[in-house]
């Protein structure tokens, strides 16, 4: 098993692979042991300085107070299989065309309805010369011109021999 | 998948929540980051503190690591800006005035630069280390020893390494291994990992 961990530290095995290999790396110390140990050979082989430094327990030590990271992960939204998207586009679009069926199946009957529902009669309201002159006497204050400059324009009469 | 696709899927397993991951990166980069600090600060325990600072500030970075670079640059740029940071602290200035990135500072030879000024046992350690492993790749067989140079040294691929040995990649990978099964065997009396060194 610890061949296909000296197989990972060179980039050499495939993604399920890796995946299943750090999954194991996680649970075992003795394989962390490994894989500690074959970072520092190689790192003694390019001639590497402060080969007797091992910080990640003092590291992980630092890390126990920090919050633990969550992100969304980028891979596993741009890693969706052509099957996947195809899947989530079909569904998208039976979605619309059903509420679309929908619309169109039960909206006719209530068109329908509507136009033939009896449409009551509009009776005009009749108003006498009188009825009139008291309607708008009673509603003057609301006239639009009381409200504007014509509230200030001076009415006057004019004789018709005038001048 | 390379090294650049298996660090991302670390940094992925870390953004879940998984710090064991990032443990691993620590043991993979700790001592290119070691050896990047220790061109900017020259008291070594004080480098392996601002490296330590270093990891801990690209942990609380993660969230924001979206992979548009390899791991290590990424991880490389915090490391140089917390040395700086550091230096800023104590009054002092960077060595470089022109700036400093992780692509100079991987073209560096300063293999000698911590021994010079690292504790007496520290480096008699990294000696004793160092020293250990050159006697166990003599004591491999060729086939072996030509592999595993040619991975570490050369940084060739499986296929690479097969092309030029003339053999299966299934035999490259498997005298990959062995050698640093040999190495490692020959490492571990002397690393005689301590508990609280355990992670």
């Amino acid at each position: 098993m610890t061949e296909k961990l000296s197989a990972l530290m060179d980039g050499e095995l495939d993604e399920v692979e890796t995946t299943a290999a750090f999954a194991r790396l996680r649970n075992s110390e003795d394989y962390r042991r490994h894989w500690n140990e074959y970072h520092l050979i190689g790192d003694a082989l390019r001639g590497s300085a402060g080969l007797q430094t091992d910080m990640t327990a003092r590291v992980l030590e630092a890390l126990i107070s920090e919050p633990v990271v969550l992100a969304p992960s980028l891979r596993s939204q741009s890693s969706a299989s052509p099957f996947s998207r195809t899947l989530a586009l079909a569904a998208s679009v039976a979605g619309v065309t059903l509420v679309a069926a929908l619309a169109w199946s039960g909206r006719p009957g209530a068109v329908a309805e509507v136009a033939r529902a009896p449409v009551e009669a509009q009776v005009p309201i009749q108003l006498t010369g009188a009825d009139l002159q008291a309607y708008l006497v009673a509603h003057q204050t609301h006239a639009p011109s009381a409200q504007g400059a014509a509230h200030y324009i001076k009415t006057v009469s004019i004789d018709a021999g005038g001048y | 998948m390379g090294d650049r696709e298996a660090d991302q899927l670390l940094v992925e397993r870390v953004q879940r929540g998984d710090k064991q991951a990032f443990g691993l990166l620590v043991a993979k980069y700790q001592r290119k980051l070691i050896r990047l600090i220790g061109r900017l600060i020259r008291d070594p325990a004080e480098v392996e503190d601002v490296a330590q600072e270093a990891f801990v500030k690209a942990y609380r970075a993660l969230p924001n690591f979206r992979g548009d670079s390899a791991f290590y640059t990424w991880l490389y740029r915090i490391g140089v800006n917390t040395a700086k940071n550091w230096l800023a602290t104590q009054g002092r200035r960077a060595p470089t005035s022109t700036g400093f990135d992780s692509e100079e500072a991987e073209g560096f030879d300063d293999a000698d630069l911590l021994r010079d000024t690292d504790t007496p046992e520290r480096v008699l350690m990294s000696k004793q280390i160092g020293e250990t492993v050159n006697s166990a790749m003599d004591a491999l067989p060729e086939d072996l020893r030509s592999a595993i140079m040619l991975r570490e040294i050369e940084g060739l691929s499986y296929e690479e390494i097969a092309q030029i040995m003339d053999c299966p990649i299934g035999t490259v990978r498997s005298r990959i291994f062995r050698a640093r099964e040999a190495i490692a065997t020959k490492l571990r009396p002397l690393l005689d990992t301590a508990p609280d060194k355990r992670w």
